[in-house]
């Protein structure tokens, strides 16, 4: 084992549920969250939950030389994603999809996936990762 | 005000140092930085490096280093700002000097990557971006900066070709750098089919990993480089006529604009209002090309040209020798090298030499006012300075 588990034990509600803290004073919403808003240093801030929300994909990119670490999970898709609503953008893996099948702008849902384990004996990792939804459901377009 | 100094630089070439320590490197780098500064002795010592801890599982390098360089007992520590440590150690190293806390202080940078394997350098490197929300999920730093590439590219319509033009311009400025790392010209077709490292970026988009150490002497007050100049057979001084840093967040996703490093913008307008300069009177220019896209993001943010532009206007010829400003003679630091927390001394060292009229590479047509950028993460720090010839 590598890794600290109260690290990861301690971010799980961000990582699992994407909690993140919205500024009573600006309205802006904090991913990740912060007990002083990042955008205007208030300190009056609430939690609010972002795994309800559909996403644009905003830029990717697909990694073939990875950290330590995730050797067995290349080549790695990475995203930026803006959450249609709160406009958050979160960055995460992308998931369920070819590399040639992905496109700006394509609508994408939050998955539970695993992302990482410590080694053999240590903790198994989970996120939030996005992927492509399927065009009849759910879309306007 | 007094007025602060550059007296003495000193470099290695940047390369993979199998047969050298990390303090042996450093130790030739100052002592080339105080033997061209006449001899003198530094009296504190300022270290920008970024993966000591890591990968030379060594810290207390401050100390380290000053007592390998023959400098034991003056006050000496690291800086760290990622890949920006050596232009944040200059800033701290400026400030001493600045504000009289010493006369004369020596900035190096150390970086000592190429003997570890390359997915520990990889993860290394990383560190520069968050931890726990970025690097959580397998990003690597390479990959960061591809999501800013396809980003820009997208929007503006580049293709990877368009953008090929500023590694192929760094590796011909590097093939007459002594100091540099890939000291070969190449081409576009070598630059598009080199193997993908994080999509779109390819190895030859991206800078090497290497080891360097460089230093630099600074002192307070013209009657000292004066001094020095005379007694070093110079009839000119380079001056620090500005110096900015700024900071951004470390994650991309709560970025003002992915497009635009606005530590970059903060810390130059910083700088070019200390210097009492504008950019259109910088005649010599270095800037972070980590990756192609820092080399055209920074040439944008420093306000040589608007946003977008960058790369048509690169391609087209501009920026090239004879352009004014003239940038990354040294071959920057896709070609020059890229030892990660020694790249920002790198720079300042080189514009020191172009002033000077004795860079031993590609020479700047006699500039008088030069300009260095030195970022780490992707834009999470930047360190902006102003340097003139003064005769
Ligand atoms: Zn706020």
């Amino acid at each position: 084992m590598r890794f600290s588990i109260p690290r990861f034990w301690r971010e799980r509600v961000s990582h699992y549920r994407l909690e993140a803290t919205k500024c009573r004073v600006c309205g802006k919403i904090n991913y990740p969250p912060s007990n002083i808003c990042r955008y205007c240093g208030s300190s009056d801030v609430e939690k609010v939950y972002l795994d309800n929300e559909y996403g644009r994909l905003i830029t990717w990119t697909i990694i073939h030389t990875v950290p330590e670490g995730f050797d067995e999970q290349r080549p790695r898709i990475i995203g930026i994603v803006e959450l249609v609503d709160s406009k958050v953008r979160i960055l995460a893996p992308v998931t369920d999809v070819l590399p040639e099948e992905l496109e700006e702008n394509m609508l994408l849902e939050p998955v539970l996936r695993r992302i990482n384990e410590d080694g053999e004996a240590g903790l198994i990792h989970y996120g939030i990762a996005y992927r492509p939804v399927i065009k009849t459901i759910g879309d306007k377009d | 005000m007094d007025r602060v100094f550059i007296v003495g630089v000193g470099m290695t070439k940047i390369g993979r140092f199998y047969d050298k320590s990390g303090r042996q490197l450093f130790s030739e780098a100052i002592t080339s930085a105080i033997n061209d500064a006449g001899g003198i002795k530094p009296q504190a010592l300022v270290v920008g490096n970024m993966t000591s801890s890591v990968l030379m599982e060594q810290d207390s390098l401050g100390a380290l280093l000053a007592d390998y360089s023959g400098l034991r007992g003056i006050p000496a520590f690291k800086v760290e700002a990622a890949c920006g440590s050596g232009g944040a150690a200059f800033y701290a190293g400026y400030s001493l000097v600045r504000s009289g806390m010493a006369d004369i202080v020596a900035v190096g940078g150390l970086e000592k990557l190429t003997e570890n394997l390359t997915s520990a350098v990889t993860k290394a490197l990383a560190l520069a971006a968050d931890q726990e929300y970025e690097v959580f999920y397998g990003a690597s730093f390479t990959g960061l900066n591809a999501l800013v590439a396809r980003a820009y590219m997208n929007k503006y319509g580049y293709t990877r070709e368009d953008m090929a033009y500023w590694p192929l311009r760094m590796h011909e400025y590097a093939s007459k750098n002594p100091y540099a790392q890939l000291p070969r010209k190449t081409t576009i077709e070598r630059i598009l089919n080199s193997p993908v490292i994080a999509d779109p970026l390819h190895l030859f988009d991206c800078s090497p990993i290497g080891d360097g150490a460089a230093a630099v002497i600074l002192v307070r007050g013209e009657e000292k480089a004066r001094e020095i100049a005379k007694a070093t057979g110079r009839d000119i001084l380079v001056e620090v006529k500005g110096i900015g840093m700024a900071t951004d967040s470390v994650d991309l996703g709560s970025r003002r604009d992915l497009l635009t490093l606005d530590s970059t913008v903060k810390a130059s307008r910083t700088a070019y209002r200390m210097a009492g300069v504008e950019p259109r009177n910088i005649e010599y220019l270095e800037v972070h090309d980590a990756f192609h896209i820092t080399g055209y993001l920074a040439l944008e943010d420093l306000g040589f040209t608007g946003k977008g532009k960058a790369v048509k206007e690169w391609r087209e010829g501009r920026f090239a020798k004879g352009d004014k400003p003239e940038v990354n003679l040294s071959g920057g630091l896709k070609a020059r090298g890229h030892p990660v927390g020694a790249t920002g001394v790198y720079q300042i060292a080189e514009a020191t030499l172009q002033l000077r009229g004795e860079f031993p590479g590609e020479k700047a047509s006699d500039p008088v006012i030069a300009a260095t950028q030195n970022i780490g993460g992707v834009g999470t720090f930047t360190t902006v300075t102003i340097l003139t010839r003064v005769k």
